[in-house]
């Protein structure tokens, strides 16, 4: 059964979720929101994976999404992690209060 | 021929909300709200995903990420009770009101194509629609055996590892959030 829609419509949308997530991640100086905008960048990976995997009719790229998925968990679990350890040393989650190393 | 239609029609509704909430989630000021923006990311994910064909997947996504990643992220938001940062918004309002009101317009759309399947009268041919009920249904079998075949026989070391990896993830979590309240005491 041939996939119905084409492949490439589904690479231009993973490209612009991809750029949305770098842009999240340049501009934005809220950690939340800076891991938040990595998870949309894995996510338009993941949907790339998805794409040529139904695309190349190979479960392989489906093996590789369940892999990201669990790495995206224990990444955010760490990361949030960091950041409630960041909160209590600074009171802050901005990254303009990381300046511990400032010669001040 | 004209399922193409139909599935194009829904992939472009879904696509739009993808962009829309990726975007809500980068602008939005309020952290709380950019993390709702987020589960209706990962909720049109998923179902692009159930759109292209890995079923499988889009049950996971949103047991995954909507069901633990989303709840830890707001949990750690209002743990931590984020106020609203002075962010300048790259959107202005008329900008933001754009965009809400063509997140509307395509959700209206979705709304409008699922009732006209449910009553029949849409691209999908209802004298049709058994037989590929049936012959999805078949294929979704076939796709998530060769896909648990796939993944507990060829990767079944890389399974293992993953497991052994969110332990160590979990640990260290805790590990790292917990040491600063002891060294307080």
């Amino acid at each position: 059964m041939p996939d119905l829609l084409s492949i490439r419509e589904i690479v231009i949308l993973a490209f612009v979720l991809f750029a949305i997530g770098v842009l999240g991640v340049i501009t934005r100086r809220n950690l939340i929101i800076i891991l938040m905008s990595v998870e949309i960048m894995l996510n338009a990976a993941n949907l790339l994976f998805v794409a040529f995997s139904r695309g190349f009719n190979d479960s392989t790229g489906q093996i590789m999404v369940l892999f990201v998925m669990a790495i995206a968990a224990a990444e955010s679990a760490v990361g949030l992690a960091l950041v409630i350890a960041l909160f209590r040393n600074a009171r802050s989650v901005m990254t303009n209060a990381m300046d511990k190393l400032k010669d001040t | 021929m004209e399922e193409i239609s139909l599935r194009q029609t829904l992939f472009y509704c879904f696509a739009f909300v993808l962009t829309g909430s990726a975007l809500g989630v980068v602008f939005h000021r309020n952290p709380v709200k950019a993390a709702l923006f987020l589960i209706s990311f990962f909720v049109s994910l998923a179902a692009t995903y159930a759109l292209i064909g890995a079923e499988v997947l889009a049950t996971l996504q949103v047991l995954v990420y909507v069901g633990a990643i989303m709840v830890l992220f707001l949990f750690v938001i209002m743990l931590i009770a984020l106020r609203e940062e002075n962010f300048e918004s790259p959107l202005s309002n008329i900008g933001r009101t754009v965009i809400i009101g063509a997140l509307s317009l395509a959700f209206t759309i979705q709304v409008l194509l699922l009732l006209q399947i449910r009553s029949g009268k849409g691209d999908l041919n209802p004298a049709a629609a058994p037989t590929t009920a049936v012959q999805a249904g078949k294929q979704l079998t076939d796709a998530s055996q060769v896909l648990s075949v796939n993944l507990f026989r060829d990767y079944l070391l890389a399974f293992e590892l993953i497991s052994l990896l969110l332990l160590v993830a979990v640990v260290g979590a805790v590990m790292i959030a917990k040491r600063d309240r002891r060294q307080m005491e």
